[in-house]
């Protein structure tokens, strides 16, 4: 059974943020926010109360690299776990986020079936580590 | 001689030979005349820029529309599906009443309908998914765009030196606005992001989720 998190869904897209936000309440968490950048994500997150931020990675102002590396570098926020969704497919995209500690990572076009999955596999990991 | 010694001598030579490719190619475009029809092919970008950008518009709104009306269809079936619980709860405390022959069909009937039910939920489903063609095609839309700016700024910069050496004002835009070199602005570098992976016979992208699973378990993530 889904827990009471707040997400934030942070896409250039309003479209795919809606998708997103859809998915999320069809699989049980229906507190979600959105930002349509890094620099609007960053506000959101240290203003407010977020569990899981759901990110994707080309956007402009802040894109999704930059987000994650701030968000590694803020005290406060560097345990909130980062899933990256989008559509950049290159290995070397996927490494990096990897290495700049995203927690998981959906190429777009994606399921809702492999959201439930990444997003259940993040927060059980992340259950067991603490 | 040393190596620090020789650079700038090769430097110089590159540049010597560069300098004379652009000549040549002024020259070229002079003598054949193209230098008309390069200003015409410039001016039409900017119109290309804006074809594109009402597409990815066009494209925008018809998934907003789509995924508003599949909220509120998804809204409505939610609705049914209360409506189906409330009648189970009172064929479990009050079906013993009706008929026995009744009862199967209700039993059936409620079970086909919530089948049904199920089967359309999970299609707006897809069809909610399927919006994000309005992501991937804007994203290769910006990307194009950006590079016809790109490309549109380095044959000004082409024109502008053909027509400084030849003594003559640029008009670079198909509507009559005239430029000069000041105002050919060094445009910025394309991301290096590539946005949706068009040939996916590359190999150095993945062109499925199992594959970036598989990437990530390889390096221990």
């Amino acid at each position: 059974m889904p827990q009471d998190l707040r997400f934030l869904i942070v896409d250039d897209f309003s479209t795919m943020r809606r998708i997103i936000r859809n998915l999320l309440k069809e699989i049980g968490y229906t507190d979600a926010d959105e930002a349509e950048d890094g620099v609007a994500a960053l506000n959101k997150l240290r203003s407010g109360n977020f569990n899981f931020v759901v990110s994707d990675i080309n956007m402009p102002n802040m894109n999704g690299f930059q987000l994650l590396q701030q968000i590694k570098a803020d005290e406060r926020l560097r345990s909130l776990p980062v899933l990256m969704v989008t559509a950049e497919a290159r290995k070397e995209d996927i490494i990096q986020a990897a290495q700049g500690g995203a927690a998981g990572y959906i190429v777009k076009p994606f399921t809702k079936a492999t959201l439930e999955e990444k997003v259940g596999n993040i927060l059980r990991k992340q259950a067991m580590a603490s | 001689m040393s190596a620090d010694a020789a650079a700038p001598v090769m430097a110089d030579g590159v540049f010597r030979q560069l300098g004379a490719l652009t000549r040549q190619l002024h020259d070229t475009l002079r003598e054949l005349g193209h230098a008309g029809s390069l200003q015409g092919s410039v001016g039409l970008l900017p119109d290309a820029k804006s074809r594109l950008e009402y597409i990815a518009q066009l494209t925008g709104q018809a998934a907003d529309k789509v995924l508003g009306e599949v909220e509120r269809a998804k809204g409505a079936q939610a609705q049914a599906g209360q409506a189906l619980d409330w009648i189970s709860q009172r064929m479990a405390l009050h079906g013993s009443s009706l008929p026995p022959a009744f009862q199967s069909e209700l039993h059936e009937f409620l079970a086909q309908v919530r089948q049904q039910q199920t089967a359309v939920d999970a299609s707006l489903t897809e069809i909610m998914l399927a919006q994000d063609f309005h992501d991937l095609t804007g994203q290769v839309i910006s990307r194009v765009v950006s590079m016809a700016a790109h490309l549109e700024a380095q044959l000004l910069s082409l024109l502008v030196a053909q027509a400084a050496a030849a003594g003559t004002a640029v008009d670079a835009d198909a509507g009559g606005t005239q430029r000069d070199a000041a105002s050919v602005a060094p445009q910025p570098a394309p991301s290096e992001l590539q946005g949706p992976v068009i040939d996916r016979a590359r190999s150095d992208v993945v062109t499925s989720q199992s594959q970036v699973d598989d990437l990530l378990a390889s390096m221990g993530f």
